[in-house]
C-alpha cells in the first residue's frame, strides 16, 4: 500500500496511513469501497475533535457569565453556567468516541488537553487574583529569599525545608520578575499539563494497549481533585516523584507485563486458589532496557531528582522511599540500592539541616509516627464539619475517591482474570498507604496518599473498560468509560471547587492587605478573623498573626451583647500584645467572613453583628476600608 | 537524518543565546520571564540526557525537565546556605553547560553518521 503523503501518527498511537488516490486500489479494493473506507476515517477522526472543539468554544464563551460573589457553599458549581457542564460533556464524548473508534495518540492528547484546561485553567481566568492563602505565603517566601539571601530556619517550617522557594527565588531573578504571582495565578493549570507526561510514561511503561494507556491519564486528570498543584513545593516534588517512577519502571524494571500465557508461562487457572498462587508468583524476568552507560546516567539523574525533593518537601521523599521499596522487594526493579541512598539522603537533611525545626517541634512532628488511627480520624473527623453545603462537599469528595478505588479494585481484578500480573502498579498504588502511620500531616495525609497513588488507581480504574488489548472495543465499554467520566468530572468540579468562595481574594481584599504591607512597621502584628486571606505575600518574616477565631473564646460566640462585647476585647487584647498597639492592624476580608461563615459553628448573624461593633466601636478607627476589607487600628494607639 | 538530529542541539543554542541576550541585553523586554523559564525548565537537562542518546523522545524530555529543576534547586540551595548567592553566576553556568553539551552533539553526529557501513 502507497504511504500518503498526509503523515502518519506516532505518538502512542497506530501508524494510520490515509492513503492517496491510487493507494487502495493498489491492493485491489474497489473504488466505493475505497471511498467508504476514507469517510469513515475521516468521520472517526474529525466527530470526535469536533466534539471537542465546541466543547471548548462553548466552556470560552459561557466564562464571562461566570459571578464569583454568587457562589454558595458548594462552591463554583453554584454559579457555572449551564453551558460549562455541556462543554464537559462534549469533550467527554469526544474523547470516548476517539478511543472506541480511532486511538490516535495526538488526537487523544487534544482531548486531554482540553479537558486539563476547562478543569484547571477555569479558575484562573475567572478569578482576578490567585487563589488559596496558601499561594500567597509561598509567593512571600520567594520574596524574602529575594530579598534576604539567607536562610532563618526559626521562622516557620517552610525554613527548614526551602529548596522550592530558593529555586523560585533564582528563577525569578534571573527571569526578572518582581514577583510569581503571575506564575502563581496559571500555576495550576501548568502543573496539570507537565504531569501528563510522566504519568503517560509510567502507564506505557507496562502496558502496550494504547487505549488502556490514554484511559488512565484521562482518568488520572479528571480525578485529581485535591488541589495540591497549586505554587507549592508539593506539585514541584509531585512531578519529580512521577518522573522518578517513570525513569524506573521504564528503564529499570524487570518484570514483564504481558499476560502469563502470552509470556510462555502457564494458562491461567480456572481454580481460584491456584490463581492466586500464580497471581503471587513473580512474572518472568525481562532484562534491563538501554545501555550501561544509558542506565548509569538514568540513575544518576534520578538521584539528583530525587535528592531535589528532600531540602523542598517533608513527604514527597517518603513517598518515593516507599515505591522504590515495593518494587526492590518485589524484584521488580533492579536499582537495588535506591533506597538505602533516598533514606540516607533524608536522614542528613534531617540530621544536619532541619534539626532546629525538628527539636522544637518533636512533639508534633514525631508525636503520631505509627498511631494510624489518630491519623486517619484527623485527616477525616476533622474534615467532617461545616455547613450543610459544605457536607455535601466533603460527601462528594469521600464518593469521588472511594469511587475511583473501587473502580480501581474491579479493574485490578479483572486483569487478573484475564492473566495479568500487575504486581508492580499493585505495589505503587499501595504503597503511599504506608505514609499514614508516620504522621496526621495537618489532616492531609489521606489527601496526599491519594495523590501519590492516583496514576495506579486511574490505571486499574481504566483497565476495568480495557482490560486487555483488541483491535476493536465493545460498545460497553466505551460507553461505559464515557458515563463514568461524566460523573467523575461533576465529582471534580463539586471536590476541587467546592472552597472556592473562601479560597478565592478579589482585587480589593489584596489591595487591603497590600495597604497594610506597605504602611506597616517592622515587627508588626497582624490581627485577623481567620487565616482566610491573601497573607504575607510580602515582608514575610516582618510580621506576625494572631487569628482571633483560634482563641478559646471563639465558639462562645452568638448574637448576645454580653458575648459580642467579650469578642470585641478579645479582638483589643490581641491587638495590644504588640508595642501597646502601636504596631498592630486589625484586617478583615470577604473571605476571612466567608471561611467562617461556611466552617465555623458560629451563625453567620453572630459574625455580621460582630463586625458591626468593631467598626462602630470607639476603640477602633479605620485606616482603610474598600468594598470587601477593611482595616483598623487601636484608638488609643500612639504612632510606632 | 545528520538535519534531524542536529535540530535539537541547534534549537538548544538558539535558546540558550536568546535566554542571555534577554538577560543581559534587554532586561526590560516584555519576552525575557518566557524565554528565560523555557531555557531554565528544559535546556540544560535536555542538552546532557541527548548526549546519551536515549533515543525515546518523551522519555528524554521528562527527565530534561526533571533533570534541569533538579539541579537548578540543588545549586541555588547551595548558593543560599553557603552565602554564595548569584543568579546570574548559575544562570551563565548552566549557560555554558547547555551550549557545551549541545555543541559535543553537534560534533559527534557527522562522526557517527560516518561510522555506519
Amino acid at each position: 500500500m502507497a504511504r500518503s503523503r498526509r503523515q502518519t501518527f506516532r505518538l502512542g498511537g497506530p501508524r494510520i496511513v490515509l492513503p492517496g488516490g491510487d493507494g487502495l486500489a493498489a491492493v485491489g479494493v474497489g473504488p466505493q469501497a475505497a471511498g467508504a473506507a476514507r469517510l469513515r476515517d475521516l468521520l472517526t477522526l474529525s466527530v470526535p475533535l469536533a466534539l471537542t472543539a465546541s466543547g471548548l468554544v462553548l466552556w470560552m464563551l459561557a466564562l464571562p457569565e461566570v459571578d464569583l460573589r454568587g457562589m454558595t457553599d458548594i462552591g463554583l458549581v453554584s454559579v457555572l453556567p449551564l453551558q460549562v457542564f455541556v462543554a464537559l460533556g462534549l469533550v467527554t464524548a469526544g474523547f470516548a468516541a476517539s478511543l472506541h473508534f480511532r486511538p490516535v495518540g495526538p488526537v487523544l492528547l487534544i482531548h486531554v488537553l482540553v479537558i486539563v484546561l476547562i478543569l484547571f485553567g477555569t479558575t484562573s481566568i475567572v478569578e482576578p487574583t490567585p487563589h488559596m492563602s496558601a499561594t500567597w505565603r509561598h509567593v512571600g517566601i520567594v520574596d524574602y529569599f529575594g530579598r534576604i539571601h539567607h536562610v532563618d530556619a526559626r521562622i516557620d517550617a517552610y525554613f527548614n525545608w526551602p529548596g522550592f522557594f530558593i529555586f523560585s527565588a533564582f528563577l525569578a531573578d534571573v527571569a526578572g520578575v518582581k514577583s510569581t504571582i503571575d506564575f502563581a495565578r496559571w500555576a495550576p493549570l501548568l502543573y496539570d499539563i507537565a504531569f501528563l507526561l510522566p504519568v503517560f510514561l509510567i502507564v506505557r511503561a507496562v502496558a502496550a494497549d494504547r487505549r488502556l494507556v490514554w484511559a488512565t491519564v484521562w482518568l488520572f486528570s479528571i480525578t485529581n481533585w485535591v488541589a495540591q498543584d497549586y505554587f507549592s513545593p508539593q506539585a514541584t516534588t509531585y512531578l519529580l516523584y512521577l518522573v522518578v517512577l517513570g525513569v524506573l519502571l521504564s528503564r529499570f524494571g524487570t518484570r514483564a507485563s504481558a499476560p502469563v500465557a502470552a509470556t510462555g508461562g502457564a494458562a491461567p487457572e480456572k481454580n481460584v486458589s491456584a490463581r492466586v498462587r500464580a497471581a503471587l508468583r513473580l512474572p518472568p524476568a525481562v532484562a534491563p532496557r538501554g545501555t550501561p552507560a544509558q542506565r548509569v546516567f538514568l540513575m544518576f539523574a534520578s538521584i539528583v531528582v530525587i535528592g531535589a525533593t528532600v531540602p523542598s518537601h517533608q513527604l514527597t521523599p517518603f513517598a518515593i522511599l516507599a515505591a522504590a521499596t515495593g518494587l526492590v522487594a518485589i524484584r521488580s526493579c533492579s536499582a537495588r540500592g535506591l533506597p538505602l541512598v533516598v533514606l540516607v539522603m533524608v536522614a542528613a537533611w534531617t540530621i544536619f539541616m532541619a534539626v532546629e525545626f525538628l527539636s522544637g517541634h518533636f512533639a508534633s512532628v514525631a508525636g503520631s509516627v505509627g498511631k494510624v488511627d489518630q491519623n486517619v480520624s484527623s485527616s477525616l473527623g476533622g474534615r467532617i464539619h461545616g455547613s450543610y453545603d459544605h457536607l455535601i462537599v466533603v460527601v462528594t469528595r469521600v464518593a469521588v475517591t472511594g469511587g475511583l478505588w473501587l473502580l480501581g479494585i474491579a479493574g485490578l481484578v479483572r486483569r487478573f482474570r484475564r492473566g495479568y500480573r500487575d504486581l508492580s502498579f499493585a505495589v505503587l498504588g499501595f504503597a503511599p498507604f504506608l505514609l499514614i502511620g508516620l504522621q496526621s500531616y495537618g489532616g492531609e495525609i489521606l489527601l496526599r496518599i491519594f495523590l501519590f497513588a492516583l496514576p495506579f488507581m486511574a490505571f486499574f480504574a481504566a483497565a476495568l473498560f480495557f482490560a486487555s488489548p483488541r483491535p476493536t472495543v465493545s460498545w460497553r465499554a466505551s460507553l461505559g468509560l464515557a458515563v463514568v467520566s461524566a460523573l467523575l468530572v461533576l465529582g471534580f468540579l463539586v471536590s476541587r471547587y467546592g472552597n472556592e468562595r473562601t479560597d478565592y481574594f478579589t482585587k480589593d481584599e489584596v489591595a487591603a492587605v497590600a495597604y497594610v504591607n506597605r504602611v506597616a512597621p517592622d515587627g508588626a502584628l497582624m490581627v485577623s478573623l481567620s487565616r482566610d486571606y491573601p497573607r504575607k505575600f510580602e515582608r514575610y518574616e516582618q510580621f506576625r498573626s494572631v487569628f482571633v477565631s483560634e482563641l478559646p473564646s471563639w465558639s462562645s460566640l452568638d448574637g448576645s451583647g454580653a458575648r459580642l462585647r467579650a469578642a470585641v476585647g478579645n479582638v483589643r487584647r490581641a491587638m495590644l500584645q504588640n508595642r501597646d498597639g502601636r504596631g498592630s492592624y486589625l484586617v478583615v476580608t470577604r473571605s476571612q467572613i466567608a471561611y467562617l461563615e461556611t466552617f465555623s459553628d458560629v451563625q453567620p448573624r453572630a459574625l455580621k453583628l460582630l463586625i458591626r461593633r468593631l467598626q462602630r466601636s470607639p476603640q477602633f478607627r479605620t485606616v482603610y476600608e474598600n468594598r470587601d476589607a477593611f482595616v483598623m487600628r487601636l484608638r488609643t494607639a500612639r504612632p510606632a | 537524518m545528520i538535519r534531524r538530529r542536529a535540530l535539537g542541539p541547534i534549537g538548544i543554542i538558539v535558546v540558550a543565546v536568546a535566554a542571555t541576550l534577554l538577560v543581559f541585553a534587554a532586561p526590560g523586554s516584555t519576552a525575557r520571564p518566557y524565554v528565560v523559564l523555557v531555557f531554565a525548565l528544559v535546556c540544560p537537562g535536555m542538552a546532557v540526557v541527548r548526549l546519551f542518546r536515549i533515543d525515546e523522545p518523551l522519555l528524554e524530555l521528562a527527565v530534561a525537565i526533571a533533570l534541569s529543576i533538579g539541579v537548578e534547586l540543588l545549586l541555588s540551595t547551595a548558593m543560599l546556605y553557603l552565602g554564595l548567592w548569584s543568579p546570574e553566576t548559575l544562570f551563565v553556568a548552566l549557560v555554558c553547560v547547555a551550549i557545551g553539551c549541545a555543541a559535543v552533539e553537534v560534533t559527534r553526529v557527522p562522526q557517527q553518521t560516518e561510522a555506519r557501513p
